[in-house]
């Protein structure tokens, strides 16, 4: 790759190649499935060579099934690496992300409660409770980890595990007490792609552009917080009103995920620090490279998922845990050799 | 923690105990159940309570009224197909959670509790009443009924039972004829999965009775369910007949519900009209007497009515 000058207009290489990385993953998500036609078969269908018996199976199989589940995989991915990189960067937290700070928890919960109670059935309905419920927990969580003064990271994190597992606690009352589609209902609160319909993501795609439009509006101001609010204030930002917008846009980002898919874990934890490793210090590519990375990483664990067990599915987020539990620990035990990261947050 | 559950019963329970002890135990049989447990149960049990799955219906069928029963699987009541003779039964709890309190207040002579294998609940009802496990999971349902009128003291109700059930078989058989031998598909649906029911579920064992075996690709070794199948392999699904079942719909909406679904639709067995709504609790559940029947009255109405 050419090495070149670090003004910020340019696009990074790096970045381009990620672009086109996730590119070709979505390819690859449409040729693999769990059925009789893998990568050959469906390789000549999209190239226009299947023979004519199995041409319209392969059809309605790529367009009405694996196209929907790709680029809802792209969808998810992406608002998961985006709200992972708006909550590390804003609480120069590493280890802050939807999952463990129980945001995902919330929004699912909502809209399980908002299911049961209420009889919400609706994509626009899903997101209005999804989102209630991760803004929700989004407060509480940075609520509980200021009581008692200095936020350390540590404190965050646990705030996010105990908020999380109170709200799983919720939802798995509501599990054994209601039996509204009962098993329909037991595998989206695993998490998994397969389910999400196009006129779902129709109609949470308005939130999700909103959350992007606003998290790469963020990126910027976001990263002279870093510098502290005196700093912050000299460059003409307004510190509160940012993490105000911060919390808004995780909690829509994190909501339009979980009204798709049900609550992913550790997207948010890695696409930020894969973003943090191919760019490094600029802002709004920085988010963009997380917003891509997440949505590679879902579309990556979403064909392990269909291989893996095939015929049979098996949840998107057991794989993403798979591959995020380990990662996760290396995560902190790196960040243990270097103290100055661990220090105050900016929330 | 069962005990703080526990603890606002504590004088009932002291209560029901000593009046279990002033009592004394009526005339006993010995048996041994399920878990190879020896239990005093009494000559004629006056009240029962059903808490297995299963031993509802079997005590139905023994022509037994329990005075108790749990909630059916992934249900907020009695399985439909019992009827309202099981729904007028008060309930003790949801499926497999009986409630402590109700259990004592019910003053059970005798606790059928098929399935259950939490050993410390299991002990906390023995300490209430004589308590029969009737049924371990890899029981079929005749030995679950076996048992359950073994506890209950009834081998004349049980023989008159299987009697009536072998009848039944036997003319569905002959009916059949050369259609024995089909194959049939079974579903328990999902919207984003659908599973089938294994080579040794219940509903299975009632086909193989009149012939009718499951196809090819549904010869998973157990007696629940799979994994949720890929929907894009959901040729999987097809056989000659096939029968889905959802466990909390009515058996039309179950069918309406999976027909929703493109590759479902254009299976060839959907296509031929071999394909029927059913109710979840008897076929894709773990079933019993009264369900065994029932296949078989549905079975005669699908696949010869058509």
């Amino acid at each position: 790759m050419r090495h070149r000058p670090r003004a910020d207009t340019s696009i990074p290489g790096a970045l381009v190649l990620l672009a086109a990385f996730v590119g070709l993953v979505f390819m690859v998500s449409l040729t693999v499935g769990g059925g009789d036609y893998g990568l050959r078969a469906s390789l000549a269908y999209l190239t226009g060579r299947a023979p004519p018996d199995t041409a319209a199976d392969i059809a309605r199989i790529v367009t009405t099934l694996r196209l929907p589940r790709a680029t809802a995989g792209l969808l998810v991915g992406g608002a998961l690496g985006l709200a992972g990189w708006l909550l590390q960067t804003a609480t120069r937290n590493p280890l802050a992300e939807p999952g463990i700070l129980g945001i995902n928890a919330g929004a699912a919960t909502a809209v399980v409660l908002g299911i049961s109670l209420f009889g919400l059935n609706s994509g626009a309905g899903y997101l209005s409770a999804a989102f209630l419920g991760a803004a929700s927990a989004c407060a509480l969580v940075l609520l509980l980890a200021h009581l008692g003064g200095t936020v350390t990271p540590l404190r965050l994190i646990l705030a996010g595990a105990a908020i999380g597992a109170s709200l799983y606690g919720v939802t798995a009352v509501m599990l054994t007490t209601h039996q509204l589609a009962f098993d329909e209902y037991r595998f989206w609160i695993q998490g998994a792609l397969v389910g999400a319909s196009p006129s779902m993501m129709a109609s949470v795609l308005p939130g999700l552009i909103g959350a992007l439009a606003g998290g790469v509006m963020l990126a910027r101001p976001l990263s002279a917080l870093t510098l502290g609010d005196r700093a912050a204030r000299a460059l003409g930002h307004r510190p509160a009103w940012i993490r105000l917008a911060v919390v808004g846009v995780v909690a829509l980002a994190s909501a339009s995920a979980v009204a798709l898919a049900g609550p992913i874990a550790f997207i948010g934890l890695l696409a930020p620090h894969v973003a943090r490793w191919l760019i490094g210090r600029r802002p709004i590519a920085e988010v963009s490279a997380s917003i891509l990375a997440g949505a590679g990483l879902v579309l990556l664990a979403d064909i392990i998922a269909r291989r893996i067990l095939a015929p049979y599915e098996a949840p998107v987020s057991a794989v993403v845990a798979l591959l995020g539990a380990p990662a996760m620990i290396a995560i902190v035990r790196g960040r243990r050799s270097r103290p100055c990261s661990t220090t105050g947050s900016g929330f | 923690m069962w005990i703080d559950r526990w603890a606002p019963h504590a004088p009932t329970l002291v209560f029901g105990l000593l009046l279990l002890c002033l009592a004394g135990p009526a005339t006993a049989r010995e048996i041994v159940d399920a878990t190879g447990t020896q239990v005093d149960v009494p000559e004629q049990p006056q009240r029962v309570l059903a808490l297995g799955e299963r031993d509802l219906g079997a005590a139905l069928a023994l022509e037994v009224t329990p005075v108790g029963r749990l909630d059916g699987r992934g249900m907020s009541g009695a399985p439909r197909y019992l009827g309202p003779a099981a729904e007028q039964i008060p309930s003790l709890g949801q499926f497999l959670q009986p409630a402590m309190g109700r259990v004592i207040e019910a003053g059970p002579d005798l606790i059928l509790a098929g399935g259950f294998t939490d050993a410390r609940l299991i002990a906390q009802l023995r300490r209430i009443a004589p308590t029969v496990v009737t049924s371990t999971h890899d029981d079929d349902w005749k030995q679950s009924l076996e048992r359950v009128a073994a506890a209950l003291g009834r081998p004349d109700r049980l023989h008159r039972f299987m009697q009536r059930y072998q009848d039944r078989v036997a003319a569905l058989r002959a009916e059949l004829g050369d259609r024995a031998g089909e194959t049939v598909s079974i579903v328990r649906w999902n919207p984003r999965g659908p599973m089938t029911m294994q080579r040794d579920a219940f509903a299975s064992q009632v086909l193989a009775d009149v012939g009718l075996s499951r196809p090819p690709s549904q010869q998973q070794p157990g007696s629940a369910h799979t994994r949720p199948l890929s929907l894009e392999a959901m040729r999987r699904l097809n056989a000659d007949w096939l029968y889905v079942g959802l466990l909390d719909a009515a058996p039309e909406a179950a069918l309406a519900e999976a027909r929703r679904s493109a590759a479902f639709r254009t299976l060839p067995v959907v296509e031929n009209g071999h394909a029927f709504g059913v109710d979840g609790a008897l076929w894709t559940s773990r079933g019993g007497p009264l369900a065994a029947l029932a296949i078989l009255d549905t079975l005669q109405r699908t696949i010869l009515g058509s």
